[in-house]
């Protein structure tokens, strides 16, 4: 599809480069609606797998494996050097009080 | 004017040590992981050798900045508190020193849980990887030794926030 959509915006293109040729010099040329509907949809075209990518297939995938592949486990890991600090933090708050 | 002796520091170091903690997670997430790209947080359980696996680091790495962003969002509540109490000594030295206190205890802690006893990931991966993940540590003993030389040199400073006990300023009196 994209393919499909990248080709015809190449021979919008061209097609609208042969008609501005074409042109008397100082017209003031207009590209059809058509064209510009196609450069957008080109555009777009080429766009969407980044746009669509929270969605797709490997991001559900990956966040399907970070909830079942030792998720507990792999949290309390990720979360241990943060808690300790927290208790030195408490430490600290609870040393100095009168 | 108050004493040292009867200084309360505590909820001043707190506060720089939550705040060094996570301006200093942020440092390691953004610079080696995002940046760099030397490691993700789960990068030696599952390395990122195909887009899944990127993935899934991508989403650790994402919990892992969360939980930087509530070690700053901690901190800041723990240094509005010790702004408001006058018995707190508004040091800059103290808390300079906090930051570079937590931003070492924390590189040094990860660095013993995360890359050495659990290899969740290694500092740079590959021949020379025990030499960075020894050097990591190294850099958290040092950061927490000049911490903690400017907590100590700021035990002399004991003057409260804006210099003035609000009870003894003219217009709260």
């Amino acid at each position: 599809m994209e393919r499909l959509v990248a080709v015809s915006a190449r021979h919008a293109l061209s097609a609208e480069r042969k008609s501005r040729a074409a042109t008397p010099r100082g017209a003031r040329t207009r590209s059809a609606w058509c064209t510009r509907a196609v450069i957008a949809l080109a555009s777009l075209g080429s766009a969407a797998p980044a746009l669509a990518c929270p969605r797709c297939a490997a991001g559900v995938a990956a966040r399907g494996e970070v909830l079942q592949q030792g998720f507990t486990f792999n949290l309390l890991s990720a979360l241990a050097p943060f808690l300790l600090v927290c208790a030195v933090c408490l430490w600290f708050e609870r040393r100095e009080r009168p | 004017m108050m004493s040292t002796s009867t200084s309360r520091r505590g909820p001043l170091i707190s506060a720089g040590i939550l705040l060094g903690t996570g301006l200093g997670g942020f440092i390691d997430g953004i610079l080696l992981h995002q940046i760099l790209q030397w490691h993700n947080m789960l990068s030696g359980v599952r390395p990122p050798t195909d887009l899944v696996a990127m993935k899934y680091n991508m989403v650790w790495d994402g919990l892992f900045h969360a939980f930087t962003w509530i070690m700053v969002v901690l901190g800041l509540w723990r240094l509005w508190a010790a702004g408001n109490r006058p018995e707190v000594p508004w040091s800059a030295r103290t808390f300079w020193g906090s930051l570079a206190l937590g931003f070492g205890l924390f590189n040094f802690v990860e660095g013993l849980i995360d890359h050495q006893l659990l290899g969740l990931h290694h500092v740079h991966p590959g021949e020379n990887q025990l030499a960075w993940d020894l050097g990591f540590l190294a850099s958290g003993v040092v950061l927490m030794l000049v911490g903690w030389a400017f907590i100590r040199k700021g035990t002399r400073d004991v003057r409260p926030r804006g210099g003035l006990r609000l009870e003894h300023h003219p217009l709260y009196r």
